[in-house]
């Protein structure tokens, strides 16, 4: 966890009173809804459906107890009493008021927490991988470059009005859990045996209409010129960017029309003449962030724990949950434990404010006050001790939080679709429902074993499910809501785009459809294949002779 | 650059220039602003001139294009042409740092209250806005805050600045 220093509350304070001047601006007419619009989305705020609707920053999807305390308050007092985590690491709340807006952000200050960035067409919330500190495969912790990054892009003077919404992901571990390939830019963190300590800099990856699989302008930029880079690329696009069509204005598309070469030449150039006058204040600023992170202070464990294995040996649905959700700590006698927010038949990403205070008590009790929202989202207690493993979970399943299914078939990410989002052609919730409940039977999951399903309720892709192993896209026929399924897609190390099986389904038949394919892959696979690599094994034709017939 | 004046910066503080058509005859007398076309044109006639003269550019104007015209310009003005292209601020900077311009750089166009802090750390040293209560908010906004991240073009210190104890390298050389 990073903590604030008086600047950094200082500014969050000044933004909150700022926009409360704009909405007492709005309110009083002196600013158009368009207008206003342009400032509430820097500020967190958009317009949905029924509502505004509030989306709050975890920055790199980092939190405390006490923030997650704060969480829990805000779902009672300005909500329905509950939240939902976002594929960005944050949360929204659906139902606040505009009027309200502002006291619920002082609120949010009190505890170093802010809306800032989280919507517009600026530098978004920089996301990082979930696992950052606790897993043994990673280089470096990457959350204080993301905080490094964070400070940097809130309100940058240039570049807060880009063609459009821009996304930063950071990793430093072998497996990619947070798509990085898949975001405007994506830095993943090395150590190069003979240049040293580096990021590869992926930019242009993205979904929506046009989705890609980002290329590498970088093998190797030298940790210290992370920023003069990252503001040689911004002002590239700041100034090359369409903004004459929303849906060509990402940079992916400028990367794209441009060429890779292109654009790395273009970007190398600017970042060639910034380059001499960059100070080197950042990486003394490094540093700082660095002793701000409370790190946690780990006890000196044995490897096994004898109550720990009682009870995986007598239990066996917390073996389950153990085998499915849990994943290996660096530091011996320590977990890293997923909270699944997706019940069986459960709208996913939603959690209540008594489980938000129930996994703050959990965090501090147990696990040393950390927490961590995933894109996926799920939660994550990354430091918690074997031998208070089964403590934890069997509060989790009392409250309805111990679903053993992380990156199985039910651990579906979707969109908020129709039910909330303006945009949307077809309601992305139910479906995910009902696919849950079709594989809730107790065996047939294992039996699955790892399979992403990723819903969006429209082209642009919040859903993600061009990077679904299943993707399911709705699609709007005359008036109908239709689904189109793509297969293949992956959002890891090695990231690869869904292709549209033919077709699109209703919403019953969209359900069948994806039990088909997962019959086909059990029917075809060989030895211990998951669904993906059976898929990039056999290629679509198996699946689609399966969905389709042979025409 | 010079300290930063809030009450130089907007309203009725403002030096006036006058836009003047490409084909419109100049005034004799007063500030006015021409097009890039207008000013190779009619370069010496603008100089001979007792007023001082500047350009009018759109925000998506190439600072490169600009580069050989600067000797002399009292003022660039950057006309922001929607409120969310921001295209103006990276011309501004480019200006500013590419180009070492170290007149007037004034925005004008569709711009409101919330732009000011960004205008002003990206170079810009004077905004012209569209009615008076506006620029009482523009004020009101710049004396909102007091931290800043980034390096940028206004001569307040940054969080880093002020943290690490020490100025940057771009406001010390
Ligand atoms: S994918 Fe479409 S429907 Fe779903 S949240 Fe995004 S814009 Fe809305």
């Amino acid at each position: 966890m990073y903590r604030y220093d008086d600047y950094d509350q200082t500014l969050v304070n000044q933004r909150i009173a700022d926009f409360r001047d704009a909405v007492a601006r709005r309110l009083s007419g002196h600013l158009s809804e368009e207008e206003f619009k342009l400032i509430r989305q820097m500020n967190g705020v958009y317009l949905q459906l029924h509502a505004y609707m509030l989306r709050v920053a975890i920055p790199y999807g980092s939190l405390d107890s006490r923030q997650m305390h704060k969480l829990a308050h805000i779902a009672r007092i300005y909500d329905k009493g509950y939240g939902h985590f976002t594929t960005r690491q944050n949360i929204q709340y659906n139902w606040p008021s505009l009027r309200e807006m502002p006291d619920l952000l002082q609120e949010l200050a009190a505890v170093q927490m802010h809306a800032i960035q989280t919507s517009g067409n600026l530098i978004r919330n920089v996301t990082a991988d979930q696992y950052a500190g606790a897993t043994a495969e990673e280089v470096d912790d990457p959350r204080p470059y993301a905080e490094l990054i964070r400070q940097w892009s809130t309100l940058h003077p240039e570049f807060s009005f880009l063609p459009r919404k821009f996304k930063i992901a950071v990793t430093a571990s072998a497996t990619d859990r947070t798509a990085v390939k898949f975001h405007d830019i994506g830095l993943i963190l090395h150590d190069d045996p003979e240049q040293g300590r580096g990021f590869e800099v992926i930019v242009g990856g993205g979904m929506g209409r046009t989705p890609f699989v980002g290329p590498s302008l970088r093998d190797h930029l030298p940790e210290a010129q992370i920023l003069t880079y990252l503001e040689a690329v911004l002002r590239t696009y700041n100034e090359l960017g369409r903004r004459d069509n929303a849906y060509k204005a990402r940079i992916k598309i400028l990367v794209h029309e441009l060429g890779a070469e292109a654009f790395r030449t273009l970007v190398e150039d600017e970042f060639a003449k910034l380059l001499p006058q960059a100070d080197d204040l950042p990486q003394a600023e490094l540093l700082r962030i660095r002793e701000r992170f409370i790190v946690p202070e780990l006890d000196a464990l044995p490897a096994r724990d004898p109550g720990f294995d009682a009870a995986y040996e007598k239990d066996e649905d917390f073996r389950q949950w153990v085998k499915v959700n849990s994943a290996p700590h660096k530091v011996a006698g320590y977990i890293i434990a997923n909270i699944s927010l997706k019940p069986y038949g459960g709208i996913p990403g939603d959690i209540s404010a008594d489980q938000m205070d129930l996994v703050a008590d959990l965090a501090e009790r147990y696990g040393h006050d950390e927490i961590r929202a995933t894109h996926a989202q799920n939660l994550v207690l990354p430091h918690v001790k074997l031998r208070d493993l089964y403590d934890i979970w069997q509060a989790l399943s009392v409250a309805g939080l111990g679903t053993a299914n992380l990156d199985r078939a039910s651990d579906i990410i979707a969109c908020p679709g129709l039910d909330y989002c303006v945009l949307a052609n077809a309601r992305s919730i139910p479906i995910a429902q009902e696919i849950s409940k079709r594989f809730a039977a107790k065996g047939r999951e294992d039996l699955v074993g790892e399979l992403k399903i990723k819903i969006s309720g429209c082209i642009n892709a919040c859903g993600h499910h061009h990077a679904g192993h299943i993707g399911i896209l709705g699609v709007d026929r005359k008036g109908e809501e239709m689904y189109q399924l793509t297969l293949g897609g992956s959002g890891d190390e090695q990231a690869s785009i869904g292709q549209i099986t033919g077709r699109g389904f209703d919403e019953a038949g969209i359900v069948d459809a994806v039990d088909t394919v997962v019959e086909t892959y059990l029917g075809h696979r060989e030895d211990h294949e998951t669904f993906l690599e059976t898929y990039r094994r056999l290629g679509p034709a198996p699946f689609k002779e399966a969905l389709y017939g042979t025409a | 650059m010079e300290r930063l004046d809030l009450r130089k910066l907007t309203g009725a503080h403002l030096k006036p220039y006058r836009s003047i058509d490409d084909e419109a005859p100049l005034p004799d007398e007063g500030g006015v602003l021409v097009s890039l076309a207008r000013l190779k044109r009619d370069r010496a006639a603008l100089a001979a001139r007792k007023s001082p003269y500047g350009l009018l550019v759109n925000g998506d104007e190439k600072a490169a294009h600009l580069a050989p015209h600067l000797e002399d310009l009292a003022v660039i003005a950057i006309n922001f042409g929607k409120f969310s292209d921001g295209r103006g601020f990276s011309l501004a900077h480019r200006l500013r740092e590419d180009h070492g311009f170290s007149g007037e750089i004034r925005a004008t166009g569709a711009l409101i209250a919330d732009h000011a802090e960004f205008l002003l750390r990206s170079g810009v040293s004077s905004v012209e806005l569209a009615d008076p209560i506006i620029t009482a908010q523009f004020i009101k906004r710049l004396k909102l805050y007091s931290v800043w991240y980034q390096d940028a073009h206004d001569a307040r210190p940054t969080a880093l600045e002020l943290r690490h104890g020490r100025t940057r390298k771009r406001l010390a050389s």
